[in-house]
């Protein structure tokens, strides 16, 4: 006995977390919220990124952060040290966070009132990019010390963004960076994705990125929800938009 | 090693359809594209420790193929393989990837249950079938859909809250495409 498709899928896998990722986006626009899911390898920053721009963004819009991790609450600890209000998913054995660990924040938390929410997925540059989480936007950092030719060896990762944001960039002067093979390699896998080359540290770069998330807000709000693909595909005149 | 859940998401349809049908698994087509982060000698060994855990599905063989990723390049939509010694670009007019035709695939393609039906003693109910390890791991995510599902029905019912919302609950599917041959 047996059911086959034809060359057609029988069964499409991870379909629950794609089910439960439009749940969640749909939770999102309800609530006037622009999610962003923050992917890149350990290290990479995520969380000084993210810190630096609530700084930036805090006197005209309000924000949350979800930090994923495999162990801990140091992220979470270390972002409410700055009046941050942030959640903690520790995701024991997972490398990635999904959908549903996401749902149960929505869920059973009580969040405050917010215009962003920040999600900081655990740092890995291969999982995440497998579990769209109801984020209506993917940015994927890479830090000058990984090397330029990281969008070549992690290919989906970087074409299924909307940004990227080189970081570290105060280090430039001191590590072996080649900047135009970066560029290159990553505009073959990405034409559109916006990007932006920041030093969180000393704050150079930093307020194109925060202006992107502002235009964002704006594209969000008139537009009543942005739409994703199942599979997180930017939808690309959404992006032609913020960056241009 | 999100493999061990693309492991587990395939063996519990699997497992679902097996027990329907009263049968054992013999084995599971599964097609991964080329531009999904798939390792399957990874995806092969988390099946394998998987497997064991129900007798529905501990004999069930996976079958692996690859789809090989094509693109349509941005520039004049020609049609290419994206390669990584090419830098992904396009073949022909060196322009970038556009949209990728095919390569990001993963599904079930086909599923061989024996033609004889298991004896009573492996008749259980899903429920009853499920390991441990599932357990854990399905538990928290399927209180999650139905949790979401009771919320959008106005807590009337699960599942059809969850249909109301378009959301297909597992053993719900609609199989279209495909065909059944006892």
């Amino acid at each position: 006995m047996h059911e086959k498709a034809d060359g057609h899928a029988l069964e499409r896998l991870l379909a629950d977390n794609e089910q439960l990722a439009e749940h969640n986006r749909e939770h999102f626009d309800e609530d006037d919220v622009l999610c962003l899911n923050f992917m890149s390898a350990p290290g990479a920053g995520k969380t000084t990124l993210i810190e630096k721009a609530i700084g930036q963004l805090k006197d005209r819009y309000r924000s949350f952060v979800i930090e994923g991790d495999m162990v801990g609450e140091l992220d979470a600890d270390r972002l409410k040290r700055e009046d941050i209000e942030a959640f903690q998913i520790s995701t024991g054995k997972a490398c990635h966070l999904d959908a549903a660990m996401v749902a149960r924040v929505l869920h059973n938390l009580e969040l405050p009132e917010a215009d962003i929410a920040f999600i900081e997925n655990v740092g890995n540059l291969v999982c995440p990019a497998e579990f769209p989480l109801g984020e209506h936007l993917r940015v994927v950092l890479l830090s000058v010390t990984e090397g330029a030719d990281k969008p070549l060896k992690y290919p989906v990762i970087f074409h299924n963004c909307d940004a990227v944001v080189l970081t570290k960039c105060d280090l430039l002067p001191y590590v072996d960076f080649d900047r135009d093979m970066f560029v290159q390699a990553l505009r073959a896998l990405n034409h559109d994705a916006a990007l932006f080359e920041v030093s969180a540290k000393s704050g150079s770069g930093l307020t194109p990125f925060v202006e992107w998330i502002v235009s964002c807000i704006k594209i969000q709000r008139s537009t009543k929800g942005y739409s994703r693909g199942n599979k997180g595909e930017p939808k690309r005149d959404h992006v032609h938009l913020v960056s241009s | 090693m999100h493999e061990t859940t693309i492991a587990g998401s395939i063996l519990k349809i699997v497992r679902a359809r097996a027990i329907e049908s009263k049968r054992r698994a013999i084995s599971v087509s599964v097609r991964y594209g080329e531009f999904r982060n798939v390792d399957p000698e990874s995806l092969a060994f988390a099946f394998a420790a998987l497997r064991q855990e129900s007798p529905r599905t501990a004999c069930c063989e996976l079958k692996l193929t690859e789809v090989k990723a094509l693109a349509l390049c941005k520039r004049a939509e020609h049609e290419y393989r994206p390669r990584l010694e090419k830098m992904y670009r396009c073949d022909t007019c060196g322009g970038p990837i556009g949209e990728i035709a095919c390569g990001e695939e993963l599904d079930i393609t086909e599923i061989v249950l024996a033609a004889q039906p298991a004896l009573d003693d492996e008749n259980e109910s899903a429920t009853e079938h499920e390991s441990a390890t599932e357990r854990e791991s399905a538990t928290e995510r399927d209180v999650m859909v139905d949790e979401c599902a009771s919320e959008l029905d106005g807590g009337k019912s699960e599942r059809g809250g969850l249909a109301a919302a378009g959301i297909k609950s597992r053993g719900d599917t609609a199989f279209g495409e495909e065909k059944r041959n006892a």
